[in-house]
C-alpha cells in the first residue's frame, strides 16, 4: 500500500517505520509550523528506529511535500497527533482522500467522532474510518529523525466508525500490528484512555512538585502513592461504568490493560501492579507551569470532558472525573469544558444512551 | 459589663488558650471536656492553671483556672457565660450533651469555625426544648497556631483581626460582640451567622493544598512547610477558586462581599500586606512557616477529616439549596473521598442534619434572624 503518516512526533515516526518494514511505501507529513521535526528524516532519507523487534537501521520514509498531495496519493492515511489538532487535520485531509481510502487515528481515541460528520458532509462514507485507544508502542524521541519504540503486547483496541466496518478495518490493522484487539465501538476506544486515567490524578496530586522542582520527577514512582492510586482507580471505575451503561461487554479495568500492554506483571491489585511495572521508572519534566500543563491539558479537555458530557447525557454520575476537571481548570486558569470535546461540539447533544450507541454502530442518528 | 465567671468547654489548643486568656483577665474559669478528651485537664487541675505562652509576649505565664471537670453537661449549670471551642466534629455531640441542661439567660459562644450555634438549635429542637439563650458563632479561632505543647502548657499567637461573630438570633449580635471584645478587642460583627459560617479560612486553604500535594505528603514522613513548599502558583489558583466559590455562596445569601481570602490573611496579621498575587502573598505570610506532618496518615489529618466533611460538605449542601455551582469544592470532596475511601458527604455536616434542608434562601435567612426554626 501507499501510506501517509501525519504527525512528526515519536508515535508518528514509529508507525511510519513499522509500515515501511511491512513493505509499504511510506510518506510522512506534518503541519508547516512543525515540519522542522521532519528535516532530519529528509536529510537521512528515512527514520532511525531503535526497537525491541528489529535491528537498528534507517527505514526509508519520504517526507511529503504537502499533506494534500500525500493524502491524495495514499491508500492508507494514519493520523497520529495530539487531540487538539484533530479538527484541523480533519479539515486538511477530508477533501483529498482517495476513493475507498483507509483512514485511522492512532493514539488516544475520539478522532473519528470529529472526522465522521465531515466525511458524511462530503458524502465520503466510502472511506474506511477508524481509531485506536492508544499508541501501539511505547515510543520516545531518540534524537533528530530517530525514535526508540517498543511494541506493546496487547491492550491496543481498534474500532471502526461506524462499527459495521470493524471486521474490515481489523483485517488491515492486524497486518500492521498483529496484537491489536477489536473494540465494540469507538466509545470504547475514546473512553479506555490510559493517559487520562493514570496521568491526570497523579498530576493534580503532585501539582506543586511538578511546578516547583527543577530537573524532572519520577512521575509515577514518586507520585503514585496508595491514595493517589485509589484516585486512578476511581477515574477508571467511572469510565468503566460509562462503558457498561453504553452496553459494552468488555469489563477489563486499567489494571488489566497495564498487564495486557506488557507494562506490568500480573501481581495483585492496581497498586501492586503499578509499583511492579515500568511506569514507576518514567521521568517527566518538572520545574515550571508547562510541566503541569503538559500532563493535564489534553487529557482533561479531550477525554475527561467528553466522559463527563457523556455521563450527563446518559444519567451516569462522574463526580471524581468532574472533580479532576474542576480542579485542573482552577489550577491552570483554563476553561477545559469550553474548549474541550463535548457531545455538543460533536453534534450529538440531545441523544440518550441508545441514540449514542446507535450512532457509533450505524453512523447515523435516529433523526 | 464583663462577666466574672466563665465555663470553657474543650481541651485542645483553642480551648486552653481561651481559658488562659480569660483567667489572666481575672475571670473565674472552669475548664471542662468529655471524659474521653479530658486527660489533658489533669495537669491543669494539679497546677491550678494553664502555662501559656503568647507569642507577642514571648514568656510563659501561669493563667489561673479555678477548677476542671470531665462532666460538661453539669459544669455549665448556672454559668452565665459558656465558651465552647472544639473541632467541628465535636459540635453536634457536645450540643446534644449540653442541650438537656442549657437554661434561660445563658450565653453560649462557639469559638473556632462556625456552626456550633446551628448545632445547638438542632439539638434543642430534637429535645423539644427552647430555653431563652443567646447563642453565637465566631468564624475562626481568635488565635493562630494554638497548640498544646505538653499537658497543661499551650502556645498561641493572638490574631489582630479577621475574627467575626454573629448571634442566633441576629439581633443579639451587637451585645455579644461587645462581650467578646472584653477578651478579643478586634472582634467584629458578622452580618449574620451565615456570614460567620462562610468566612471559613481553613476550608479555603487546607483541603486544596493537601489534595494537590497528596503524592508528596504521603511519601514524606518528615514534617514540611505545607504552604511554602506546597502552595505553588497553580495550587494558589485552586485556593483562590475555593475562595471564589465561598464568595458566590455569600453573595447568594445577599451578604456584602468586600474582602477576599487574601485580604483576610492581612487582616488576621498573617502578612503585612498583599503581594502581586495570592501565591506571593501566601509565600510572604506566616502560613509559609506552618509545619505539617502527614506521611501515610495524611488523609487522616484534621485538614481532611474535619475540613472536608464539616466545612466543604456543608458549603456544597448550602450551594445545592441556593442553586449555586461550586465545582471546585465538589471536586475536592470527590477526590478526598475517593483517595481516602471514605464517603465524606455521607458522614458530613449538611443543612438536612440541622433541619434546614428545603428552607430556601429566604427560609435560611429567616432562621438565623429568628435564631430558631
Amino acid at each position: 500500500m501507499t501510506a501517509v503518516v501525519i504527525g512528526g512526533g515519536p508515535g508518528g515516526l514509529a508507525i511510519a517505520a513499522e509500515l515501511c518494514e511491512r513493505g509499504h511505501e511510506v510518506y510522512i507529513a506534518d503541519v508547516p509550523e512543525l515540519s522542522f521535526q521532519l528535516d532530519a528524516i529528509r536529510q537521512q532519507a528515512g527514520i532511525g528506529l531503535d526497537s525491541n523487534w528489529s535491528g537498528d537501521f534507517i527505514r526509508p520514509v519520504t517526507v511529503a511535500d504537502s499533506i494534500a498531495a500525500a493524502v491524495a496519493n495514499a491508500e492508507l492515511v494514519v493520523i497520529c497527533v495530539p487531540a487538539r489538532f484533530h479538527e484541523r487535520f480533519v479539515g486538511e485531509v477530508v477533501p483529498h482522500l482517495r476513493q475507498e481510502a483507509t483512514w485511522i487515528f492512532v493514539g488516544e481515541g475520539g478522532g473519528t467522532l470529529v472526522a465522521w460528520p465531515e466525511l458524511l458532509k462530503a458524502d465520503r462514507s466510502d472511506v474506511l474510518l477508524g481509531e485506536t485507544n492508544c499508541l501501539p508502542y511505547m515510543a520516545r524521541r531518540a534524537g533528530p529523525g530517530r525514535v526508540l519504540a517498543n511494541r506493546k503486547s496487547g491492550g491496543v483496541l481498534l474500532a471502526a466508525m461506524p462499527a459495521t466496518r470493524n471486521e474490515q478495518l481489523m483485517a488491515i490493522c492486524l497486518s500492521i500490528w498483529p496484537y491489536v484487539e477489536a473494540a465494540e465501538t469507538v466509545w470504547e476506544t475514546a473512553l479506555i484512555n490510559y493517559d487520562a486515567i493514570d496521568t491526570v490524578p497523579v498530576a493534580i496530586t503532585s501539582a506543586a512538585r511538578l511546578e516547583s522542582r527543577s530537573g524532572g520527577v519520577l512521575f509515577w514512582g514518586e507520585g503514585a502513592t496508595p491514595s493517589v492510586v485509589r484516585l486512578i482507580d476511581a477515574v477508571d471505575s467511572e469510565l468503566a461504568t460509562l462503558r457498561e451503561a453504553l452496553g459494552h461487554a468488555d469489563r477489563r479495568r486499567y489494571r488489566d490493560f497495564l498487564v495486557a500492554q506488557g507494562l506490568a506483571p500480573d501481581v495483585g491489585d492496581l497498586y501492586a501492579v503499578m509499583r511492579a511495572g515500568s511506569l514507576v521508572r518514567s521521568v517527566r519534566p518538572s520545574g515550571d507551569d508547562a510541566a503541569l500543563r503538559d500532563r493535564l491539558a489534553l487529557e482533561v479537555a479531550y477525554c475527561l470532558v467528553l466522559a463527563s458530557s457523556l455521563g450527563e447525557a446518559i444519567g451516569v454520575a462522574t463526580p471524581v472525573i468532574d472533580g479532576h476537571i474542576a480542579i485542573a481548570e482552577a489550577m491552570l486558569a483554563e476553561d477545559f469544558r469550553g474548549l474541550g470535546r463535548t457531545l455538543n461540539r460533536l453534534g450529538l447533544s440531545g441523544l440518550n444512551g441508545s441514540g449514542l450507541v446507535e450512532y457509533v454502530r450505524s453512523g447515523y442518528t435516529a433523526e | 459589663m464583663r462577666p466574672e465567671r466563665a465555663v470553657v468547654v474543650g481541651s485542645g489548643g483553642g480551648a486552653l488558650t481561651i481559658a488562659a486568656e480569660l483567667g489572666l483577665l481575672g475571670l473565674e474559669v472552669v475548664l471542662t471536656d468529655q471524659p474521653r478528651f479530658a486527660g489533658g485537664l489533669i495537669a491543669i487541675e494539679a497546677q491550678r492553671g494553664i502555662r501559656v505562652v503568647f507569642e507577642d509576649e514571648g514568656k510563659e505565664t501561669l493563667a489561673p483556672v479555678a477548677h476542671t471537670s470531665d462532666d460538661p453537661e453539669h459544669a455549665i449549670v448556672g454559668a452565665q457565660l459558656v465558651i465552647v471551642s472544639v473541632p467541628a466534629f465535636g459540635h453536634r455531640p457536645l450540643a446534644d450533651l449540653l442541650a438537656s441542661t442549657l437554661d434561660d439567660g445563658q450565653t453560649v459562644l462557639w469559638v473556632g469555625e462556625g456552626g456550633g450555634s446551628f448545632a445547638t438549635v438542632a439539638a434543642l429542637r430534637s429535645r423539644r426544648r427552647r430555653p431563652g439563650l443567646a447563642l453565637a458563632d465566631t468564624n475562626s479561632l481568635p488565635y493562630g497556631g494554638a497548640r498544646v505543647e505538653e499537658p497543661g502548657r499551650v502556645r498561641a499567637r493572638r490574631k489582630v483581626g479577621g475574627t467575626y461573630l454573629a448571634a442566633l438570633p441576629t439581633a443579639k449580635t451587637a451585645d455579644l460582640v461587645s462581650q467578646a471584645r472584653h477578651f478579643w478587642p478586634w472582634v467584629e460583627a458578622a452580618v449574620n451567622a451565615w456570614e460567620s459560617l462562610l468566612l471559613n479560612f481553613n476550608a479555603i486553604d487546607h483541603v486544596a493544598t493537601v489534595i494537590t500535594n497528596l503524592g508528596r505528603l504521603e511519601t514524606t514522613s518528615d514534617a514540611l512547610n505545607l504552604w511554602k513548599e506546597g502552595a505553588s502558583p497553580g495550587v494558589a489558583r485552586v485556593i483562590e477558586a475555593v475562595d471564589g466559590e465561598y464568595v458566590r455562596l455569600r453573595e447568594a445569601l445577599g451578604l456584602p462581599v468586600k474582602l477576599r481570602y487574601e485580604d483576610f490573611l492581612v487582616a488576621q496579621g498573617l502578612v503585612p500586606s498583599k503581594g502581586a498575587s495570592l501565591h506571593a502573598t501566601i509565600q510572604a505570610s506566616l502560613l509559609a512557616t506552618s509545619r505539617f506532618s502527614g506521611g501515610i496518615s495524611t488523609l487522616k489529618h484534621r485538614y481532611i477529616t474535619e475540613d472536608v466533611p464539616y466545612s466543604l460538605v456543608l458549603a456544597s449542601s448550602l450551594a445545592n439549596e441556593l442553586r449555586v455551582g461550586v465545582p471546585v469544592i465538589d471536586g475536592l470532596i470527590a477526590l478526598a473521598s475517593a483517595a481516602a475511601s471514605v464517603d465524606f458527604r455521607k458522614e458530613g455536616r449538611t443543612l438536612e442534619g440541622w433541619g434546614l434542608a428545603g428552607a430556601g434562601r429566604d427560609g435560611l435567612l429567616a432562621a438565623v434572624d429568628a435564631g430558631w426554626w
